[in-house]
């Protein structure tokens, strides 16, 4: 297996402000949605998540469709995580105070579903794994367990840092995981937060500090920079058709961006294959229904956009 | 090897009491208070759970006054659990928030493989504060039964719809039972003053001995043919009564595997929350002497509750 995409699972109920609603209950969360944006591009990738009994009728016909590697999820608890999404006139979210969640300790259950070091170590053992993907916060001793881990099976590391970890004062926790963390993923509201800065000329030349190989740095429907020490590449959302739900655009291009830079394209290709990813998620609600449906047309908007960009380079 | 297992979550408190006083932050949590409640009357316990970085520094100082193994102790995570418990409810309950956040929480729950990890050959019980999920359960099921240990669940906040039916689906699996008036009122649907009604629904309940703590007053000992009551006993003065249900469920998970009597656990498990709530944080040093002078009072209280039997015969 090339790809290990670690971490937590949703089911997502997204709700708009001109009152549009998600046409059921989807699978999602950070795992999913990375899964997604590493498959569009091979089937050599395994979803490493803990979930809930009552996965199965989201879960059923998307694994049967794309021969989903079902072997690193493990059923821990009645029932999955369920978010329910509310966005926003300026296009961030938050949770639904009135819905009603399974129980009283919903996000204790969010924690108790998270997955370990230990967890992932057991699906990189042996070494043969390339890069492995993880929405995580800052816990010092979680990252001192990964970094042994990933010394150990040598795999490329793609850290997209959680939202309530992105703050100046965990700067120093931040340093501190990215000594494991070959990319980085990052939004602009994160960036801002964690540098204290308001631009994003001033986050970029923050980010560019950080003692990492890559950042996507995610601008929201714009589109993405990917950010290297002695570089920057600007790349334009790309649309193909429908634009019904953001939801996991963010972990979708941030799987793709994985795959890419561990297939060592350079930085304009990571930025334009995590676009298309995003492109494809953002086509409906929930994750990317049928991956071997969209592939070739997905690596040939990349060859395509790629060659365009360069031509008027 | 160890006889009794202590499993679950440990938390630092810092309590904030009726008048507003607020103590310093001290060490408990559910398992722990249960560990402290079966140390008063034996050093053959153990500690099961998932723990901060700062352990050491915060536990092991006690563990290491009472002889008490950390072997099964993990550390997971940066920070132990902290949570700031609000007392002053015209009820005598509290409300709580934690400190480094509910997941976290979350995280460091013990799971049951790692209870499973920690029984050896003459393990006989364990104590575990833990809510009705079904999957969790059924696994615990499969590890008594290959083990043959017996299980006290301290049952966590029931859920307010259909936490009775959710707690029948899951009460066979254990052996013994500990519920406050509260949750007991809350889980029937019984008013709190009806406390005959609630003792007769416990005792239709599939388990060999149920804990049921009334607050202040003292604690009933159910079995599916009597209740026995105890009044609180005082050792000291009382401080703090955090932690005394979890101290006094796990005083009588032992008292109740040692084969004694319903006025013997009672009396055991009430004993046991007088130390407790003679200061904030568990009972300093269980010295010989300290164990000697728990285990004359119960044999005291127990002479007096048999004579009160007699005469009344």
């Amino acid at each position: 297996m090339d790809y290990v995409i670690a971490g937590n699972v949703m089911i997502d109920s997204v709700r708009f402000q001109d009152g549009r609603t998600s046409d059921r209950k989807n699978m999602g969360g950070p795992s999913v949605f990375a899964y997604s944006g590493v498959r569009v591009w091979t089937d050599k990738a395994k979803l490493v998540c803990n979930v809930g009994e009552d996965f199965h009728p989201y879960f059923h016909e998307w694994v049967e469709k794309n021969a989903v590697d079902m072997s690193g999820i493990k059923v821990k608890c009645d029932h999955c995580n369920h978010s329910y999404l509310v966005y926003h006139e300026d296009g961030t979210y938050s949770q639904d105070d009135n819905a009603t969640y399974f129980r009283s300790d919903w996000e204790q259950d969010l924690g108790y579903m998270k997955t370990s070091p230990e967890e992932i170590g057991e699906h990189t053992r042996g070494g043969g794994v390339k890069g492995v993907y993880l929405a995580q916060n800052v816990d010092h001793v979680f990252w001192t367990k990964l970094g042994a881990i990933k010394k150990r099976d040598s795999f490329k590391m793609m850290w997209e840092i959680e939202a309530p970890s992105a703050y100046k004062m965990y700067m120093d926790a931040v340093l501190y995981a990215l000594l494991s963390v070959d990319i980085f993923s990052i939004n602009y509201q994160e960036a801002q937060n964690l540098f204290e800065v308001a631009s994003e000329e001033e986050c970029i030349q923050a980010i560019q500090a950080l003692p990492v190989a890559c950042t996507l740095f995610r601008v929201g429907k714009k589109g993405v920079f990917v950010i290297t020490p002695s570089e920057r590449v600007f790349v334009p959302s790309i649309t193909f058709d429908a634009e019904t739900d953001p939801t996991g655009c963010g972990n979708t291009s941030t799987g793709a961006a994985l795959y890419a830079f561990c297939e060592g394209y350079d930085a304009l290709a990571i930025g334009v294959t995590a676009n298309v990813a995003s492109a494809l998620n953002v086509r409906q609600f929930g994750v990317i229904p049928d991956f071997a449906a969209v592939r070739s047309m997905a690596f040939e908007k990349v060859r395509k956009t790629c060659e365009i960009r360069r031509r008027y380079q | 090897m160890t006889k009794y297992l202590c499993c679950g979550n440990i938390m630092s408190d810092l309590v904030i009491d009726a008048k507003g006083n607020r103590s310093d932050p001290h060490i408990g949590g559910p398992a722990f208070y249960a560990l402290a409640g079966v140390r008063l009357w034996t050093e053959d316990c153990r500690l099961v759970c998932h723990a901060g970085a700062d352990y050491k520094e915060l536990y092991g100082g006690w563990m290491r006054d009472n002889h008490l193994t950390s072997d099964s102790v993990r550390i997971s995570a940066e920070h132990c659990t902290q949570h700031i418990l609000q007392y002053g409810a015209p009820d005598g309950t509290f409300t709580w928030s934690s400190r480094y956040g509910d997941q976290n929480l979350g995280y460091l729950k013990t799971k049951p493989e790692e209870i499973e990890t920690a029984i050896t050959a003459d393990t006989v019980g364990f104590y575990l504060a833990q809510n009705t999920d079904r999957i969790f359960f059924e696994k615990i099921a499969k590890i008594k039964e290959k083990h043959n240990v017996k299980m006290m669940w301290e049952l966590e906040y029931p859920h307010e719809e259909d936490g009775l039916r959710r707690v029948r689906e899951v009460i066979s699996i254990a052996d013994m039972w500990s519920l406050n008036l509260t949750e007991a009122s809350l889980l029937f649907g019984i008013p709190r003053e009806k406390e005959e009604d609630i003792i007769a629904e416990i005792m239709k309940m599939p388990v060999e001995m149920t804990l049921f703590r009334v607050g202040s007053r003292g604690a009933y000992c159910v079995t599916p043919t009597q209740a026995i009551f105890c009044p609180s006993i005082d050792i000291e003065e009382s401080m703090d009564p955090t932690g005394c249900g979890n101290c006094s469920t796990g005083a009588a998970m032992y008292a109740h595997l040692e084969g004694f009597s319903p006025a013997e656990v009672v009396a055991t498990a009430n004993i046991a929350a007088g130390y407790n709530v003679a200061q904030y944080g568990p009972y300093p040093i269980f010295s010989e002497e300290v164990m000697r002078q728990a285990h004359e009072l119960r044999v005291q209280k127990t002479k007096k509750d048999n004579k009160k039997d007699e005469d009344l015969q």
